[in-house]
């Protein structure tokens, strides 16, 4: 059986301004929305829990409603906070009768001059489907930095695979991910089934700790049994056939044979 | 003495015959006969309909198949299993249960059994769209389904959609060999699929 590819989805949430200082005033919330995977998706839903509306503001290049793997689409939703908010969006797209899913969750600070910070991960699995029986995927895990004050303390953790091996990205080497920086990690996993797990990355800067989660599905092939052989040989009956016809030849010859002597 | 002769004659030729009728007897008494009577009343008792069954009995009236249902599994090689008893049909035990999300399949044997009379399925081709299969558990509890579809497969093809369903419904589907016998491989060249639908 051929497995279908699964989607991959990836959004961005950056409110405008982080931080209100002077009390509550009105908030624009940017939703940056990507396909990070290899097909298109078709039904993209955008559902935040306390902005509304979020609408589309440009993306669709060719106008046909599908979120191609070159298009970014830009969501806009404006809201008033009269106290410090943590707002939540989820993202959801299909391909191939698979959703892909992403949350992103950002903070806005009414009252204090301190910048929440903001956090983003993604997480790719290579290959995205294997064939029955499974293998090795290689998930990469990125975690980036959307606000304005550098992350520290970062950490990651994935639900169904580790170890979580940092490759790159620390380029000042002072362990804090700055705007400009991009933290690359890899986990290796051998997969037996369709297999969804989730990475969730974490960061602190101005007293606040900020969390992001991504989410991946390997689709495994199912094993298909090969077709019975549900056949019987037509020769089989005439040997019987042929077996129980001579012996009633026999049978009759003997009958036949004793009478012309006159013994019956 | 001469008048034993004949009568020896007589006791031999009614010997012959008496083996011959007894090995015709036998032969239709173990191979020959018809349905088990416990599968016979299928569609009478129809006043069940669980969410799936562990299927014991099959019946399709259209083709006069009223059989018991073996549970066989996979073959070394990966081939679904077939029934031992000529006019058994058997479940696929890795697979749903009849009336389960998912294509439950059965399997059954086509062509001339070794005393002459045919096998469960060598009518199953005559099947038509809207044909009725009942599928019964040994508690009596019975589950419809609707013929929706035949197709023909050949040996390399991809028997996907046999074993995986599309969607989230119930279907059975029901399979057997097709064309002529070939000597070299001892088999048929192609498997009759009846798909059907729950009703």
């Amino acid at each position: 059986m051929v497995a279908p590819v699964p989607p991959l989805i990836d959004v961005v949430k950056v409110p405008s301004p982080l931080a209100l200082p002077a009390g509550p005033g009105l908030v624009n919330y940017t939703y940056t929305v990507r396909n990070i995977g290899t097909v298109p998706m078709s039904n993209i839903t955008m559902v935040g829990d306390t902005c509304s509306p979020i609408t589309l503001a440009s993306g669709d290049i060719n106008n046909n409603a599908k979120l191609e793997v070159n298009e970014t689409w830009v969501y806009k939703c404006a809201t008033t906070l009269n106290e410090t908010h943590t707002n939540t969006v989820v993202a959801t797209g299909w391909a191939n009768g698979i959703s892909a899913v992403d949350i992103a969750s950002a903070t806005v600070v009414v009252g204090s001059p301190l910048v929440p910070p903001l956090i983003h991960v993604t997480k790719v699995p290579n290959p995205l489907k294997l064939p029955a029986g499974g293998g090795m995927v290689t998930y990469t895990e990125k975690i980036t930095n959307p606000g304005t004050v550098d992350l520290s303390n970062i950490k990651i953790s994935d639900d169904k695979c580790s170890p979580l091996n940092y490759v790159s990205g620390d380029i000042n080497h002072d362990y804090k991910i700055q705007p400009s920086e991009t933290f690359v990690y890899t986990c290796q996993s051998k997969l037996t089934k369709t297999t969804t797990n989730t990475v969730v990355a974490s960061g602190e800067a101005n007293g606040t700790t900020v969390r992001d989660l991504a989410v991946a599905t390997v689709v495994v092939a199912t094993a298909v049994p090969k077709l019975p052989n549900t056949g019987v040989a037509p020769t089989d009956s005439t040997a019987l056939i042929l077996l129980v016809s001579g012996l009633l030849l026999l049978a009759s010859a003997i009958f036949v044979g004793a009478k012309k002597k006159g013994l019956i | 003495m001469s008048n034993k002769l004949p009568s020896k004659l007589s006791f031999l030729i009614i010997g012959i015959e008496g083996i011959i009728f007894s090995l015709v007897f036998v032969s239709f008494l173990f191979f020959g006969s018809s349905a088990q009577s416990s599968a016979l009343d299928i569609v009478s008792n129809s006043a069940k309909s669980p969410a799936s069954i562990l299927p014991a009995y099959l019946s399709i009236p259209q083709i006069k198949v009223n059989s018991n249902l073996e549970s066989v599994g996979l073959t070394p090689d990966g081939a679904v299993g077939v029934p031992l008893g000529r006019n058994n049909a058997a479940w696929f035990n890795a697979g749903p249960r009849p009336g389960e999300s998912g294509n439950a399949v059965i399997t059954g044997h086509y062509g001339i059994w070794k005393n002459g009379v045919p096998t469960v399925f060598n009518n199953l081709y005559k099947l038509r769209l809207g044909d009725k299969i009942y599928v019964k558990d040994k508690k009596g509890s019975v589950i419809t389904f609707v013929v929706k579809k035949k197709k023909t497969y050949n040996q390399n093809d991809d028997v996907t959609d046999v074993f995986i369903a599309s969607d989230d419904n119930a279907h059975l589907n029901i399979i057997t060999c097709q064309g002529t016998w070939n000597k070299i491989t001892q088999s048929y060249p192609g498997r009759l699929v009846i798909f059907a639908d729950r009703q």
